[in-house]
This record gives C-alpha cells, sequence and structure tokens, in this order.
C-alpha cells in the first residue's frame, strides 16, 4: 500500500460520509468506483509481477573499475501482456537487498539547501546501485533482453544477487514487487595501478643490497633456446625459421628471473573504531594488486597473505590473474591483530626476502604500534589512513599532523628494519602514492619524498 | 545571509520536474472539461458559465503547456490574486444563503481549477488538477437526480483512468535507466484503448459490486436542507386552493362526477369525488430524496358525505419564516409520539397543486417562501408548485412494530368527534363492520383486523362500473362492485373504522415511487398518486394505514433505501431489463424459474426426506466423496512412484539434487525440462556433464524402467560429484 492509496481510500470515505449525510446516491457510487480502482490496481500489481522469468548473463570476471555489460532475459509466460512493468537489476555489490529502490535516495535538508533541483537517481554505469528499466508494453508469451552496463562495482565475489519485478499497477495507487535470485556469479578484481617503479624493491635491488637472481628456463620474456616441439606448447611460440631449417616443429624458450620472494600481508583484521573498514580492504587489495603485479612482472616470487580468522591464507600466486582472483576473496574477516599476523607468518618470511605490510589504521600511531616487524627482511609499510576512508569522517579525526608529522616522527624515533613508507589516503593516485613512497630508508638514511 | 535566502528562493522557483507529456495533459484537460459540464448537465452553474470556463481553461492549460519550463512568475501573482478574489466571493456568497453551501463551493472549485490551469509545470500539479476535477464531479455527483448522470461519469472516469496511466508512465519513465539495447517498444495507439477499456470495465464491475454492498446508513446531521431560491409572496391576497389539472375546481364536489384528467390527480384538492373513473398517466411528478422510504402526504379529508371526501372548512392559519425553517406545530389535540425521524427533499418536475407534500408528520420545513399555510388537511403553498421547485422536510415517523400499539384504550371521542362522524349508511354496512371481529379489545387490533377482511376479500381493479346516483360509494363498493382502486379501500377502510369508534381520516398523495439506486432518490411519477387512511390512537398519533391489496406502508428498515443496496439495485437492473422484452416472453421465463426453483425445492425436500429416513446416507455420500479424492490423489502420486510402489533411487537422488541446487538459488523452473536444466547448468559451470545422469533419471522417470544396482550407485555418486563442482564453482569449496 502506497501514501497514494491510502489518499483514495480517506477521499472515499469522505465522499461516503457526505452521501450518508446528504443522502446523495452518486456519491456512494463515486466512492465505490474508487475502491474499486484501488482493487483492480491492487490485483493488477499482483498479477504483473507473476508469471515472469528473470535471467542474467554477463562476464564472469571483471575489474573493479570496468564497465560490466549485463543482460537481462525477462520472458513473460502467461498470454496476457504486461503493462509499466519495472525490472530491477540489483547490485552484485550489495546482495543482501530485499527491497526494489525505484527512487533516488532522498536529500537531507543541507543537501536541498544547497541544490534545490529534484533528486535524481544516477544511471547504472555511474553509481552502481539497482538498475531499473520500464517494460512500458510486454506482450504475452514474449522474452525481451534488456542489454545494460554496470559500474562502480565493488571489489568481491558475488553470487546469485537479486533482481526484481516491481509494478504500481497501472494506475500508480499500490505497489507490488517480487524478489527473483537468478544464478550468477560474479569476481570483481581489484583495481590496480601499473607502477613504473616501486622504490622499496627497486632500491634494495641495488648490487649493495640484492642478492642476485639466476637465470633459468621459464616464461620470462628474454630469449633462452629452442628445442623440439611437444604437446601442450604454444604456436606462437613455434619458432619458424629453425623449424623449416630441421624439417620437425622446434619452438622457442625464454627465460626467467628467479628473483627475491615477496611476501606481502593485507591487515584484515576489522576495527571497531572505523566504518571505513571496507573502503579501506578494497584499497588495500588495491594497492597489493598494484605491487604484486610490478614485482611478479619484475621476475619475483610474490605470495600474498591473509588472516581468515584465526588461520593464514597464502597464495604463491602463479600468474598475476590467480593474485586478483585471490584478492578478490579477500575478506575482513581476521580475528588477531597486527603483531599477531605478522608473528604467525613465521617461515613463510625467509631471511633477506622482501616483506610488505599493508595496514589501514586510524592514526599513524597505530599502525606504528601495530607493525611489527620481522627480523631479518626487509620490510615496507603501506599504511592506509583509515579515517579519510570513513564514511563520517566527523567520527574520526584525520591522521594526526599528516605526512609531515609522521616524517619528523620517524626521524626522531625509526622503524628498526623498515625500509620503506607509504601512505595512502582516499582518493590518493595508487600509482603515485607507491612510486614515491612516503619515506625510503637507504641504510641508517631516509630519503624523504 | 538575505542574499543566500533570497538566492534560494531564486532557485526554488525554477520549474523542476518540467512534465513534459502531452498526452498526460490532455487526458487532464479532459477529465476537467467532463467535470464542468457535469457541473452545467446538473444545473449546478449557468451553461454561460460553463462554457466561459471551459475557454478559459483551455487556453490555461496550453499556456501552461507552451511555458512549462518558465518561471512565470507573473502568472504565479495573478493566480494568486485572482484565487483570493475567488475565496472572497464564496464567502460573501456562504454569509448570503447559509442554506446550500454546494452552490458557492462548485464555483470557488471551477475558478480555482481555471486560474490553476495557467501555471501547470509537473506533474504533480496535474494530479492535483485531476482530484479537483473529481471534487467538481463530486459536487455534481450531489446534486444529480436521474441515472443519466451515468453517461458524463464514465466518460470522466475514462479520462481519469487515460490521466492515471500516462502519469505513471511518465513517473516510471523518469526513474527508470535506458538499456544499451533491447528497450521493448512503447505500447501502440491502438492497444491503449483496449488496455483503457479493460480497466474501465473492470473498474466499473468492481464499482458496482462494492457499491452495491456498501453501507448506507440513514444518518443526517445537516441542519440546512436544500430548497430552491425564495419566490415573493404577499399574504395580503388570502389562501386559495389551487390545483393546474383542473383550473375551475368548485370548492364542493359538483352535481355529476368530476371528469377526470389523466394528466393530474383529482384528489388534490378540497374534496376526493368517489365517483370519478379514470386512470393516471405515467409522468414523471416529483424526485424524493429521503432518509427513508415512506408516503408522501399531501391533502387529509375529514368529512365523508357518501360519495365523497370533504377536507374540513376551516381558514387556514398563516405561518410565517423570517429565517428557515417552518416550526411546524400541532394542537393539544393532536399528540404525536415521534419514532423514526425523516430528512426528505423534494425536487419538483412538473407543476403541482399548492400542497405540499411530506411524510407524516412534518416537524420542520425548508420551504422558497416566507409564508405558508397550514389546516386540518395538511400544509399548503401560497403558491403553485412550479417544475423545479426543491423544498425539503423534516418528518418524525412512527414505526407500528416499535411502538406498544396494543393500548386498550380508546380514543377521546369529544375531541376526535370529526373523525367519527358519518352519514347514514346501508345497515349492511354497520352489519359487515359489526361482524369483522368487534370484539376485539384494542383500536389498533381492530384496525388490523379490518384492514385484513378488505384486502382478502376485494380486488384491487381500475376498472370500475360508475357509481350509481344516490348510492353510497362505501356500501356500493362493499356489496356490489366488490372491486376498486385506492379511494374506494381507504374510504371502506376509514368508514368500517369510525363504525368501530376509531377516529380515521383518508389522505391523498404519492405512494413512494421507484428507488433508483444509482441517484439515491425515489422517482415518483402521477401513477404513483395514491390513498391511504391515518387511524388515531391514544398515546401513539395519527398511525398511516393502507388497506388497498398489493400496497403495504413502507418501513424505515426495509426495502428501498435500506443500508445495503444490492436488492434496490437488482430490483432496478430487473425492471430496467423487463422492459427490454415482451411480457409473453418474461411471463414464459418466469415459469420457466419458478420451475427450476420449485424442483430445487422438491430435491432439497426429497434430500432432507431421504435424510430423516435413511440417517446413514450423508455419511456414505461423505465416504464416497472421500475415497474419490482420495483417488485422486493417489493418482498424481503414482507418477513419481516406480511400479514396485516405492520411489526409486535414481528419482530420489535426482530430487535430491534439485533440491540443493535449489537451496544454492539456481532453481528448476517448472516449465523447464530437466535437460534444459542441465543445460543451464552447464553454462555456469563450465565442464559439467550429467548426461549419462540424466539418461538414467529418464529411462526411470519417464520409462518406467528399474534400474540395476551399479546404474543406481552410478547416478547416485556422478550427482555427488555434479554437486561438489558446482559448489566449488560458486562457494569455492566442496560443500
Amino acid at each position: 500500500m502506497s501514501r497514494r492509496s491510502f489518499a483514495v481510500i480517506a477521499l472515499s470515505l469522505a465522499l461516503v460520509l457526505i452521501g450518508i449525510n446528504s443522502q446523495a446516491g452518486w456519491l456512494f457510487w463515486l466512492a465505490s468506483m474508487l475502491l474499486a480502482a484501488l482493487s483492480v490496481s491492487w490485483l493488477l500489481s499482483l498479477f504483473q509481477v507473476r508469471g515472469l522469468t528473470f535471467e542474467r548473463r554477463h562476464k564472469q570476471e571483471i575489474g573493479e573499475d570496468q564497465l560490466l555489460e549485463l543482460t537481462l532475459s525477462i520472458q513473460n509466460r502467461s498470454r496476457i501482456p504486461r503493462s509499466l512493468l519495472e525490472v530491477l537489476d540489483g547490485d552484485p555489490s550489495r546482495p543482501g537487498e530485499k527491497k526494489p529502490r525505484l527512487k533516488p535516495p532522498r536529500k537531507t535538508i543541507r543537501e536541498q539547501w544547497h541544490d534545490p533541483s529534484a533528486a535524481v537517481k544516477p544511471p547504472p554505469e555511474e553509481a552502481g546501485g539497482q538498475a531499473a528499466f520500464l517494460l512500458e508494453n510486454m506482450p504475452g508469451r514474449t522474452k525481451i533482453d534488456l542489454m545494460y552496463k554496470r559500474g562502480s562495482l565493488r571489489r568481491g565475489v558475488f553470487n546469485d544477487w537479486p533482481g526484481f519485478f516491481y509494478s504500481e499497477g497501472i494506475l500508480g495507487l499500490t505497489r507490488h514487487s517480487s524478489r527473483v535470485s537468478p544464478a550468477s556469479r560474479l569476481v570483481v578484481f581489484p583495481s590496480y595501478a601499473s607502477l613504473k617503479s616501486f622504490p622499496f624493491i627497486d632500491s634494495l635491488l641495488h648490487p649493495h643490497h640484492t642478492p642476485h637472481g639466476v637465470s633459468a628456463k621459464g616464461a620470462g620474456m628474454d630469449y633462452y633456446g629452442v628445442r623440439e616441439f611437444r604437446a601442450g606448447d604454444a604456436l606462437r611460440h613455434v619458432h619458424w625459421r629453425t623449424t623449416a631449417r630441421r624439417g620437425e616443429l622446434v619452438v622457442r624458450e625464454f627465460e626467467t628471473e628467479v628473483g627475491v620472494p615477496l611476501l606481502i600481508l593485507i591487515d584484515t583484521q576489522p576495527r571497531t573504531e572505523s566504518q571505513g573498514t571496507c573502503d579501506a580492504l578494497d584499497s588495500a587489495a588495491r594497492l597489493a594488486a598494484s605491487i604484486a603485479r610490478y614485482a611478479h612482472y619484475a621476475g619475483h616470487p610474490v605470495a600474498l597473505a591473509s588472516y581468515k580468522g584465526d588461520s593464514l591464507d597464502v597464495l604463491q600466486i602463479p600468474s598475476f590473474r590467480g593474485a586478483l582472483q585471490w584478492l578478490a576473496t579477500v575478506e575482513m574477516d581476521a580475528r588477531i591483530g597486527p603483531e599477531e599476523q605478522v608473528e604467525g607468518l613465521g617461515r613463510q618470511i625467509r631471511p633477506g626476502s622482501f616483506f610488505c605490510h599493508i595496514l589501514p589504521a586510524v592514526r599513524f600511531d597505530h599502525a606504528r604500534a601495530a607493525a611489527a616487524l620481522p627480523p631479518q627482511s626487509h620490510t615496507a609499510l603501506v599504511f592506509i589512513d583509515l579515517a579519510s576512508h570513513a564514511a563520517n569522517g566527523s567520527q574520526i579525526s584525520s591522521s594526526a599532523g599528516g605526512s609531515a608529522q609522521i616524517v619528523a616522527d620517524l626521524q626522531r624515533a625509526p622503524f628498526p628494519g623498515l625500509f620503506s613508507l607509504s601512505l595512502y589516503r582516499k582518493g590518493d593516485d595508487l600509482r603515485e602514492c607507491l612510486e614515491k613512497s612516503l619515506i625510503t630508508f637507504a641504510g641508517s638514511r631516509f630519503r624523504e619524498r | 545571509m538575505p542574499g543566500k535566502i533570497a538566492d534560494y528562493f531564486r532557485r526554488l522557483s525554477i520549474p523542476r520536474e518540467v512534465e513534459d507529456s502531452l498526452a498526460l495533459r490532455l487526458s487532464v484537460w479532459a477529465a476537467v472539461v467532463l467535470s464542468i459540464m457535469a457541473l452545467a448537465t446538473q444545473a449546478a452553474i449557468n451553461r454561460g458559465l460553463a462554457f466561459a470556463c471551459i475557454l478559459l481553461l483551455s487556453l490555461g492549460s496550453y499556456t501552461s503547456w507552451r511555458r512549462r519550463h518558465k518561471r512565470n512568475t507573473v502568472i504565479k501573482i495573478f493566480i494568486a490574486v485572482f484565487t483570493l478574489a475567488a475565496l472572497a466571493s464564496f464567502l460573501r456568497q456562504v454569509y448570503l444563503q447559509p442554506y446550500d453551501p454546494r452552490l458557492p463551493l462548485a464555483e470557488l472549485f471551477l475558478w480555482v481549477q481555471v486560474l490553476h490551469s495557467y501555471d501547470l509545470p509537473r506533474r504533480r500539479d496535474l494530479m492535483l488538477v485531476l482530484i479537483s476535477s473529481l471534487i467538481l464531479l463530486s459536487l455534481a455527483a450531489s446534486f444529480a437526480l436521474s441515472a443519466g448522470f451515468v453517461w458524463l461519469f464514465l466518460l470522466w472516469l475514462t479520462a481519469a483512468l487515460s490521466s492515471m496511466y500516462f502519469a505513471q508512465a511518465s513517473r516510471l519513465l523518469g526513474l527508470s535507466a535506458t538499456p544499451v539495447r533491447g528497450a521493448p517498444p512503447p505500447p501502440s495507439w491502438k492497444r491503449l484503448p483496449v488496455l483503457l477499456l479493460v480497466l474501465l470495465v473492470m473498474i466499473t464491475s468492481g464499482g458496482l459490486a462494492i457499491g452495491a454492498v456498501l453501507p448506507r446508513p440513514a444518518f443526517n446531521v445537516l441542519r440546512t436542507l436544500p430548497f430552491s431560491l425564495r419566490r415573493a409572496f404577499s399574504p395580503s391576497s388570502g389562501f386559495k386552493f389551487n390545483n393546474p389539472g383542473y383550473p375551475r375546481l368548485p370548492v364542493r364536489p359538483p352535481e355529476n362526477p368530476l371528469e377526470v384528467n389523466p394528466e393530474a390527480y383529482f384528489g388534490f384538492s378540497t374534496f376526493l369525488d368517489l365517483r370519478s373513473r379514470g386512470q393516471m398517466v405515467d409522468l414523471p411528478v416529483m424526485k424524493v430524496r429521503s432518509t427513508a422510504p415512506a408516503y408522501w402526504g399531501g391533502m387529509y379529508f375529514q368529512t365523508y358525505s357518501g360519495d365523497s371526501w370533504l377536507a374540513a372548512e376551516e381558514e387556514p392559519a398563516l405561518l410565517h419564516a423570517i429565517e428557515q425553517p417552518f416550526y411546524i406545530e400541532y394542537g393539544p389535540g393532536s399528540p404525536h409520539l415521534g419514532g423514526h425521524e425523516v430528512v426528505q427533499t423534494y425536487y419538483l418536475e412538473s407543476e403541482q397543486p399548492n400542497v405540499i407534500f411530506s411524510a407524516y408528520r412534518p416537524r420542520l420545513i425548508y420551504f422558497p417562501s416566507d409564508y405558508l399555510y397550514q389546516d386540518s388537511s395538511g400544509l399548503k403553498s401560497p403558491y403553485n408548485l412550479s417544475e423545479g421547485t426543491i423544498y425539503s422536510a423534516v418528518s418524525d415517523l412512527i414505526v407500528p412494530g416499535e411502538m406498544n400499539l396494543s393500548l386498550n384504550i380508546e380514543a377521546d371521542e369529544e375531541t376526535f368527534a370529526p373523525y367519527l362522524e358519518l352519514p347514514h349508511l346501508p345497515q349492511r354496512v354497520l352489519d359487515l363492520s359489526a361482524g369483522i371481529k368487534a370484539d376485539l379489545p384494542g383500536p389498533y387490533q381492530r384496525a388490523l383486523a379490518i384492514e385484513d377482511y378488505l384486502k382478502s376479500n376485494y380486488t384491487y381493479s381500475l376498472d370500475v362500473d360508475p357509481l350509481p346516483p344516490g348510492q353510497d360509494a362505501v356500501d356500493d363498493f362493499l356489496f356490489e362492485q366488490h372491486r376498486g382502486y385506492c379511494e374506494h379501500f381507504a374510504s371502506a377502510f376509514a368508514v368500517l373504522c369510525r363504525l368501530q369508534g376509531i377516529p380515521s381520516r383518508v389522505v391523498t398523495g404519492y405512494a413512494t415511487g421507484d428507488y433508483n439506486p444509482f441517484s439515491g432518490l425515489y422517482e415518483v411519477s402521477l401513477d404513483d398518486a395514491h390513498a391511504w387512511v391515518e387511524i388515531y390512537l391514544r398515546g401513539v398519533g395519527w398511525l398511516t394505514m393502507d388497506p388497498t391489496p398489493g400496497f403495504s406502508i413502507p418501513q424505515p428498515s426495509q426495502g428501498s433505501g435500506s443500508l445495503w443496496i444490492l436488492g434496490d439495485l437488482l430490483r432496478w437492473m430487473g425492471t430496467r431489463l423487463a422492459a427490454l422484452f415482451p411480457p409473453s416472453l418474461l411471463s414464459a421465463l418466469k415459469g420457466v424459474f419458478h420451475a427450476m426453483a420449485s424442483a430445487f425445492v422438491a430435491a432439497g425436500r426429497g434430500i432432507a426426506y431421504a435424510i430423516r429416513r435413511l440417517p446413514w446416507l450423508p455419511f456414505a455420500l461423505a465416504l464416497v466423496l472421500s475415497l474419490s479424492m482420495l483417488y485422486v490423489l493417489s493418482r498424481r502420486k503414482r507418477r513419481c512412484v516406480s511400479p514396485e510402489g516405492i520411489l526409486d533411487p535414481a528419482v530420489a537422488a535426482m530430487g535430491n539434487f534439485l533440491a540443493v541446487l535449489a537451496s544454492l538459488g539456481i532453481e528448476r523452473h517448472p516449465s523447464q525440462t530437466v535437460e534444459e536444466y542441465a543445460h543451464r547448468l552447464s553454462s555456469l559451470v563450465p565442464g559439467l556433464d550429467i548426461q549419462l545422469e540424466l539418461g538414467l533419471f529418464e529411462r526411470v522417470r519417464y520409462g518406467r524402467e528399474a534400474l540395476r544396482l551399479e546404474e543406481a550407485i552410478s547416478i547416485n555418486t556422478g550427482l555427488k560429484a555434479a554437486l561438489e563442482k558446482i559448489n566449488i564453482s560458486i562457494k569455492g569449496h566442496p560443500g
């Protein structure tokens, strides 16, 4: 029942009362017709959302910053046509939505004051949310395919998020909706920056610091040699000239650098003091993806680690896509603090290896206290400013003193073993944040950005 | 800050959510025009004003369409000023004529509607206009007196439904995104009328059904009832009775029987000539809006002369009321134990004599004059009641069932001597009177016995022989003719009552008429002219009785205008339908209906007899019914059961497989075959192959074959493996 239906009932009652008082028969009929219109609208809205099927087709994997193309197949199984039927496709990032949301969210008084224009619902390719499509006319026994694009996807793995059929019974007096959960699976990878450099790795690869890498056959870019063709080899690796010369299929082999192992730990302990932890985790995943990509293509074996409850989940990434898939599933569900998380890594961190700790915290003091640096490893700390990710910034103060304060703080009391510190605030450019670390230590001295 | 506020208001005045749907604007315009036409046809406003308003409204609607994206500041000021002027005019009219505020209210709404039409940028404005048009239509409906209003009402409903449809389409379109591909085409113009027609039929049928069961209690809190514009009258010229159908009517009965004018009732006169013979034609006389059905009495006759009834010879009292209503008072000899209050409004449709009709007995009269006349023959108007005259009355009706009418107290003969007087009557009339249960204790019982005697032994007929000269009319009716019309029955009843010592008088007026369930009015025609009797009961007052066969005094809680309209509606539709068919066909249909009803009654009686004689029969029937249902249910279940009667393991495994998938959100649609479903699964989970399991399942399910043990194991393990694959794909683990 909507407000309009209550208005119709009130109007009908008023007409009946006037009719009783004035004994005007037509007023009773007028009231009856209004009530009949309400009943018909109710029945129509109920009927309109029944007897329909909803199927959804789309790519199963996509990046956060990409547009997802979806095709909704709506089928009217009955012979009776539908009019003014709304089809709403839920936002995969919010799979728990139980009601269709057609209207744009109401403006607050403050927003209304600054912009008196009416609230407008942004299209799904810009703002995400539920995508609503109007089927003004859908004949019986027909199928309609609606294709649309959706943006603002959040990182994660989403299954069977809901869709809705919504009707206001042609006359707009009543409303009914039915929720459907078509089988769907979508993996949204975190976005990442293609780094050109990452001072933490680059500076440590200096001859003074870097353990020498070993050349070996692999899937690198540099030419290693040729060998006879084996089943499963890609055709694009066939070395045609040698093949022609030898009279049998010969393929090229490439060399790969066996670099210094890098372990990236993402702190996934939920923070009670901040509402922006989910956003911060997304930022952490983006930062991790960017670092992992750089290190992976630089030839370093990269491992990603996070805690699920009390147990450690480590992925030695086979490919960058595998890393993205893993990062898409990371949830804020660790039950132990950052120090215990680092301690729990144990033998995962080998002496001389790289260790990157991505740590969301409200204030740098907290991060400092929490960042337990493993001994005998080269550590980089990526501090995510949780305050800037909070939905309600007024509740949480921003990082005390900002980067200047952090630098001053570090100069006063340096972290032992810390080689690089990056600070990421919401809205910062990922690439800039990582390529120009706040502080990079070289030996006992550090260099400011 | 003031600058900010000014800036805010400047931005606020920019039209937002501008409605661009021309179809919506046109349909709203049509709804308003139709509501104005409805007001004009119900004479709530004059037609010139209606025409001017429609022109101005059309111009306004066009202007607001053209200027919908502009601020229209000047127009807004113009609307505000003129709306205030219209309001002032409304208040002035209500002050000058406080009795019926509907007319000034209609004019106010009309002007507001016209003014508002010049600035309608948003959909919300248009919807407000639609609601205003509904209010205008309601005002017209409160004036509507005929079923003809239905056509304008249906047209308005069509326009309103179109408006709501277009508004809804426009609203939803504004809230919806545009798909990149595959947007369905909007409905074609050919389909819209069909959709609207379907809606109209559904709503009209639903409205009729709801209206039929909508309670209509007779409850009135209005204290100012409608009456038409006052007419000037000077009381100095004195009162003169006038019946337009009988221009040269003498004060007393002429020597020869009065020649009947079929277009005017002869009973509205100072005498009721029982020698007259003739029939009235079916001409509309008036419509009565009343909280209860009643007889609408006009003239009260006191003296029986042998061939006529005469009104009392007295100078009527002049009633004067500077402000309405007239409070009608009665002498100390006419007590009245009031029962139900009945509020009536009379809408005259043809010229009538200067008799004021009302249900007995009127207490308040709202009449378009400052003067009225009152005597023992009833209330009289100072002038003839012309067509279009409206007046109202509030009466106190006595309901016999609610009074203690078994009082054994005779009326005071001295006070009511004029109502007991009789001329010399033949002996056989006196003997008859003495023979009709004269020994009954109370006057009311005796009156009932007389009424029963007349209704049982005499026939109502409009074809009666002329009264021989010198013959007593009652004697002729009772002993010669044995048939007569209402005047004869009423006369005989009154005379017999007087012979039993019960004061009585004959009343002429109109019977209730046909109740129109749509307008809520009693439609009274000339052939409803009727005569009945009032008897006086001590402690109660004058009580209406009707001895004419086929007539009965309407009760406030029964019949037309009762709480539920269903019966009236069916009766009204029945009479309208009956008019469409020839009488022979109707009587044949009636015969068939009666035969069917008799057959049903006989069957019912037969069953009842059988149950009495064979008490086990209902149980046997219930047993047979239960067994049949069980058989049908078992037939339905058998489809899933193997020939051995046990649910096959293959079917069970597939059922389990489907149930687990449904819990994962991958439900099989009822119309999907298992194979189609498997195809869908393989598109979701690449590499999934359950063709072998499907084949085994189909063999059992449709081929009615039994599986071997290894096949049963194979389908179980295969489906389990498939389930694990799906779980891994969806949840990331085997589940």
